[in-house]
């Protein structure tokens, strides 16, 4: 297949060590992406998304409260379109906060903020849960 | 004496002087594999789509991606390859080093656009890197026949080198080019919207180019109907046979990439023929350019 011009087979040139190591490493790269995609699939396979979220901090800033917070999934599946609601009951009534995480891949955490006005909240500690995903 | 030769690892330098030309040749291929695998893949590299998918894609799915991107690496070596090769050895080790420098090159580009972060498991950053390394090492041994300096008698471009070659060359022209497109949204969306007879529109479309692109519209690298063969065989042997496995490529890239998933055999089929669009110009391109 690899002929030249004279029909001749190319030598068959020096490997340098270099070259042996990097190809070595790459072997290893592949050797070690599959076991992990084994790994994962026996440990998830038929798994479901497990969700859990977490205050991080809160955060005052220009008459508005920061709610920083981590979704984790613990779970075997990724979850899609994972809705956070933050709820704060307040002296005028509750206050509701959705933000959306596109998704969350198995054994991975994301972070998010949501925004409320701090005259609304009035101090009030905020509620934070998972009310749906696909 | 050097470690190679204490290994006993074959095609090993017989002096010093020429293990350091070796060494220093396999560095500058290293470097163009690296700028190749980036150029190749970028686009790729930056689309959220990719992102995604490496992180969600079944980890059954990946692992047969991975495994079915090793042999076209290694059909590309032979044929292309960043350097001249004269073994089966020497393109097993240029495969194995396409795929480091192509994760090398994946996990740069993806950890400076932050999309590779501690807070990501072991299995999301490897299916991420794995999604990407697929064109990034694909780039890597391409780099050598589109930017490197040939010698005299290097093989690359050498024309024909069998007809399982020419297949092997479109396959890997489909999923180069397929993967550009597979993951977008798009192709289900324009499935969805034509009609049947715009998809054998298409389909003609599709085959008519790849022959065109191949033999006809004269392209620097166009093939030559062979020697006391017809353009009718020409077209069937190659462009339909091509065809054909460019439907199975644009196929299997789309169920890997869970396209298929809750999908009527009509989307599935119309998905297939929308995909097969640009993976046939990439099959076509692909003879022109290897």
């Amino acid at each position: 297949m690899s002929e030249n011009k004279e029909g001749k087979k190319p030598r068959s040139s020096p490997i340098p060590m270099a070259e042996w190591l990097v190809a070595a490493l790459g072997f290893c790269i592949v050797l070690g992406t599959l076991v992990v995609l084994a790994v994962s699939l026996v440990r998830d396979g038929g798994g479901t998304a497990q969700l859990k979220v977490r205050v991080d901090s809160t955060l005052s800033s220009s008459g508005n409260t920061l709610v920083m917070f981590t979704v984790h999934n613990e779970g075997g599946k990724t979850a899609a379109d994972v809705q956070v609601e933050g709820t704060a009951a307040t002296v005028l009534g509750s206050s509701q906060r959705t933000v959306t995480i596109d998704f969350l891949s198995p054994r991975s955490k994301k972070s998010g903020v949501m925004v409320f006005e701090e005259a609304a909240l009035g101090g009030a500690p905020v509620a934070l849960g998972v009310v749906s995903y696909r | 004496m050097s470690i190679a030769r204490i290994l006993k690892l074959p095609f090993h330098p017989e002096s010093g002087a020429e293990a350091d030309r070796a060494t220093r040749e396999f560095g500058y291929g290293l470097a163009r594999a690296m700028a190749g695998g980036i150029i190749f893949s970028l686009p790729m590299l930056m689309t959220q789509e990719m992102w995604r998918l490496g992180q969600t894609i079944p980890a059954e799915n990946m692992a047969l991606l991975l495994v079915v991107t090793l042999p076209l690496l290694f059909g590309l070596s032979r044929l292309s390859g960043f350097k001249r090769t004269g073994s089966w050895l020497q393109d097993a080790v240029d495969v194995f080093v396409a795929y480091a420098v192509g994760v090398a090159a994946s996990a740069l580009v993806l950890a400076i656009l932050g999309r590779v972060t501690p807070d990501l498991s072991l299995r999301a950053i490897t299916g991420m890197l794995t999604l990407q390394t697929v064109p990034t090492s694909m780039g890597a041994l391409l780099a050598q026949s589109q930017f490197g300096q040939h010698d005299e008698d290097d093989v690359i471009s050498s024309g024909g080198g069998g007809y399982w070659s020419e297949l092997l060359v479109m396959a890997s022209g489909a999923l180069f080019l397929g993967f550009n497109v597979a993951p977008t949204d798009e192709v289900i969306m324009v499935a969805h919207s034509m009609s049947t007879e715009a998809l054998l529109l298409l389909a003609v479309l599709s085959l008519l180019s790849m022959h065109a692109f191949v033999y006809a519209v004269e392209f620097r690298g166009q093939e030559a109907i062979p020697e006391g063969g017809s353009p009718r065989r020409a077209f069937l042997l190659l462009t339909v046979t091509g065809y054909a496995l460019v439907l199975c490529m644009s196929a299997f890239l789309l169920w890997t990439f869970g396209r298929f998933s809750s999908s009527s055999i009509t989307v599935v089929m119309g998905a297939t023929v929308v995909l097969a669009f640009p993976a046939s110009i990439g099959a076509a391109a692909a003879r022109l350019i290897l």
